[in-house]
């Protein structure tokens, strides 16, 4: 077995361990390292990816569909595992989620944390305010102390993480993609809920294993690896499942960089780790996050761009969610500025989980053509 | 219309055009002197908003517009130049020019509707915006947009979900501050702290009028039209702080004194008394003439007039601010709402509840099912969810709604 394809089989054994002392997260606002010095593992919901019938009861189906499968996996025991779950104030379909989340989603705890979307001076000391808070409800509700040097430990921990898989993103910015998008996608996915220590032990001992042999950069897995077609940047909304991707690397393109806040934005940036106060430098690094979602769209641009320059990109898939007002208002804004700078975008507005679209294979199809 | 961005003249020229075509309409109830006023009022704020000297600052519903008066400036509250488009009958064109553009036409149709407008070249462009985190996210987006478009600053006000918490209060608070310093800065005016407090002043007295207005209306039969109060709300988001709403609301109070007094009915023969929630359908009365008129239920009150907060200290003008929005039952848990249109069923005997639910609205249409399983609790009232557009007539069906409308009300002659 090669060191990829022994990688990829450990990644994925290692998603079916049991998840024990896990507290829930929706967004990736939400600091790890405050979980992990409570002496949790964070768990990112991703949802459950099947029909929604039990949150229906709730919220309107006009509803962010993500939103809808987080609650409905809540509602049917899915989540059950879970000793808590934060649910961050990102967008209105979150914050009314959190009303539903503490009144349906039986005895589970459930933590809020507000989440302002500008990152200048007020609006980090906001975000400072709040994850005090969030800090002491934690406290108070696990009967714990989070201590300083707790969230330091934390802190080394998770930029390990972010490091090791900045590594391995950047290990396609290269002709040779190692990964296809999908399986980049689930280490993403693993590493969003699984145990840290072990996420960054597995990662290391790969990257290891090849800078042995002696390469610069990860080799693809055989030669025949069948992702050399046009290279795309993914963007746009939450995304639970790596199906669309599949369906765009099955048509013959190869995505080399996702934008999600499931993909790239997870391990875009570090914590500081010399920062006087951890929680200060907490909330920089959450709030400089690249989302849609700030009000920033300058600093969201320059970061677009420099990705797909940086990963030699080809074209641009947008991808929202129906319903998702974030990225519904920001596609068109965003599709002027990359066919200003030269790049062919598509937008693709579905729902959570694809199902097998016959009128979005058709399209994916036709631009990447266009591409090649 | 082509217009140039900076071509405030021609868009002033077309704007009252359009406004003296709706003025000439014929209605169908006689409006209170109050209500004209107000009407004239909005006028001159708009056209005031596209003079080439004015400076313009574009607020969602939720900034201040205390602040911006402070300043000498315009506060234009965008999203109402929505509504006033869709009762002139000019929004269809601007909702199929943002949807060109490449907007979803699942999300809010008053945001579309801006966006479409600015397309046009029909807004008068800002000097400066200021959005906030409520009621929704569109707002902030779009305000981001328009910022890089027009060049101007775009300053942003959080508003913490938890209310109640001490901190909430000062943050706010503070940021009011920095962004009327920054406004001040933006757009080359001075800001001084005696001409806040003198606006307060003013915010405080229009609020004891209007606040009493609002007692007047517990009055049964109703002394005033649902149709005609609801637009209230569209003016109250800019015109807190201003002399004009000191003198609207106290001639709205002396009005509806006098009907009181007289026993003067806004519907005769009231049968119902229902509570309407969010805002309403811009492009016709259809709606509530129906109701108050064909089925004499009068809307009796809305849960968006609202006043919820108290006297504004003078000296301490952004910690009273901040207090005042806090104050608001759409910020924060759904248990706020329950709460808050629980009390408006019981001051204002109310009979039922009509939840509009428009198809873009994240925020309101989230709240729906919650309050209505909440307020079963707390009291004895119909609830009836009416999916309804306030923008976007192109889906509106008069005969739909009729008969949805019927069903409800047949449900309430069943509890008589
Ligand atoms: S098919 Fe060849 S060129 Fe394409 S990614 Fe695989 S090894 Fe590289
Ligand atoms: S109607 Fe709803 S979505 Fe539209 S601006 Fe108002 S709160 Fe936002």
């Amino acid at each position: 077995m090669s060191i990829h394809t022994e990688f990829l089989t450990q990644v994925k054994k290692d998603c079916l361990q049991d998840n024990k002392g896990c507290i829930g997260y929706l967004s990736i606002q939400v600091p790890e390292e405050i979980i992990i010095a409570a002496g949790k593992i964070p768990f990112r919901v991703f949802g459950r990816g099947r029909p929604v019938k039990l949150a229906n009861a709730y919220l309107p189906k006009t509803f962010d569909p993500y939103i809808l499968d987080s609650l409905e996996g809540a509602l049917d025991g899915s989540y059950a595992f879970l000793d808590g779950t934060v649910i961050a104030n990102t967008s209105d379909a979150h914050r009314r989620l959190y009303d539903v989340w503490r009144l349906a989603a039986g005895p589970m705890r459930t933590f809020f944390l507000d989440v302002p979307k500008s990152a200048n001076a007020l609006g980090l000391k906001a975000f400072r305010l709040a994850l005090s808070f969030f800090v002491k409800d934690i406290e108070k509700t696990l009967g714990l102390k989070i201590s300083e040097e707790g969230l330091r430990d934390a802190m080394r921990l998770c930029n390990k993480t972010r490091f090791l898989l900045r590594e391995l993103s950047e290990a396609r910015k290269g002709l040779c993609p190692p990964f296809s998008g999908k399986e980049f996608f689930e280490i993403i996915r693993w590493s969003q809920t699984s145990d840290k220590q072990r996420v960054n032990e597995i990662v290391e001992e790969y990257c290891k294993k090849w800078r042995n042999t002696g390469n610069d950069i990860v080799q693809p897995k055989d030669a025949e690896c069948g992702v050399c077609g046009p290279r795309i940047l993914l963007t746009g909304s939450f995304m639970g499942s790596p199906d669309l991707i599949a369906l765009i690397e099955r048509l013959g393109a190869v995505v080399v960089y996702e934008d999600l806040c499931t993909g790239a934005q997870y391990f875009s940036s570090c914590v500081e780790e010399d920062s006087e106060e951890a929680l200060d430098a907490l909330a920089r690094r959450y709030l400089s996050l690249p989302q849609a979602r700030m009000v920033d769209t300058e600093a969201r641009w320059n970061y677009l761009l420099q990705m797909v320059n940086d990963y030699h990109v080809d074209g641009v898939i947008y991808f929202a969610l129906k319903f998702d007002d974030i990225h519904l208002f920001e596609y068109p804004h965003i599709r002027n500025k990359f066919q200003r700078a030269g790049y062919p975008v598509l937008y693709i507005e579905a729902e959570n989980f694809l199902t097998t679209s016959g009128q979005i294979e058709t399209r994916v199809q036709a631009f990447i053509e266009m591409l090649e | 219309m082509a217009v140039g961005e900076t071509d405030r003249k021609k868009q002033r020229q077309y704007f009252s055009q359009q406004f003296q075509n709706r003025m000439r309409r014929p209605r169908s109830y006689p409006p209170l002197g109050a209500s004209q006023a107000r009407e004239r009022t909005v006028y001159k704020l708009f056209m005031e908003s596209f003079r080439d000297t004015s400076a313009v600052i574009w607020k969602s519903t939720f900034v201040p517009s205390e602040i911006i008066y402070a300043l000498g400036a315009v506060p234009l509250y965008i999203e109402s130049f929505s509504a006033v488009a869709s009762a002139v009958d000019i929004c269809p064109a601007m909702l199929d020019a943002s949807e060109k553009h490449g907007f979803s036409r699942d999300s809010c149709s008053f945001l579309r509707g801006v966006l479409g407008a600015s397309l046009k070249g029909m807004l008068p462009r800002p000097d400066a915006l200021v959005s906030s985190s409520y009621y929704c996210d569109g707002d902030p987006k779009i305000f981001d947009i328009f910022a890089e478009k027009y060049k101007k600053p775009h300053f942003y006000l959080q508003v913490p979900f938890m209310t109640d918490e001490e901190w909430s209060l000062d943050i706010v608070a503070e940021q009011l501050e920095e962004i009327t310093v920054e406004l001040a800065r933006a757009t080359g005016r001075v800001f001084s702290r005696e001409k806040l407090s003198e606006i307060i002043n003013n915010s405080n007295e229009a609020c004891r009028y209007f606040q009493q207005a609002m007692e007047l209306r517990k009055n049964v039969p109703s002394p005033m039209l649902g149709c005609e109060a609801i637009d209230y709300i569209g003016s109250i988001s800019q015109l807190w702080g201003s002399r004009d709403f000191v003198r609207i609301s106290r001639h709205l109070c002396e009005e509806l004194e006098e009907r009181v007094e007289k026993g003067a009915a806004a519907v005769e023969n009231e049968q119902f008394r229902l509570l309407w929630c969010h805002l309403r359908p811009y492009y016709n009365d259809e709606v509530f003439h129906y109701l108050e008129f064909q089925h004499r239920a009068v809307v009796a009150f809305e849960n968006i007039n609202l006043i919820t907060w108290e006297d504004m200290d003078p000296q301490r003008p952004f910690q009273s601010l901040a207090k005042k929005l806090l104050t608001n039952s759409g910020i924060g848990s759904y248990e706020r709402m329950t709460q808050w249109i629980a009390s408006l069923v019981r001051d204002y005997t109310i009979d039922g509840v009509i939840w509009m639910a428009p198809w873009g609205c994240r925020h309101f249409n989230s709240l729906s099912q919650l309050v209505k399983d909440g307020l079963r609790k707390e009291v004895d009232v119909p609830f009836f969810i009416l999916d309804l557009e306030c923008i976007d007539k192109r889906n509106y069906s008069k005969e739909q709604v009729r008969t949805r409308l019927d069903a409800f009300i047949e449900v309430l002659e069943g509890r008589k």
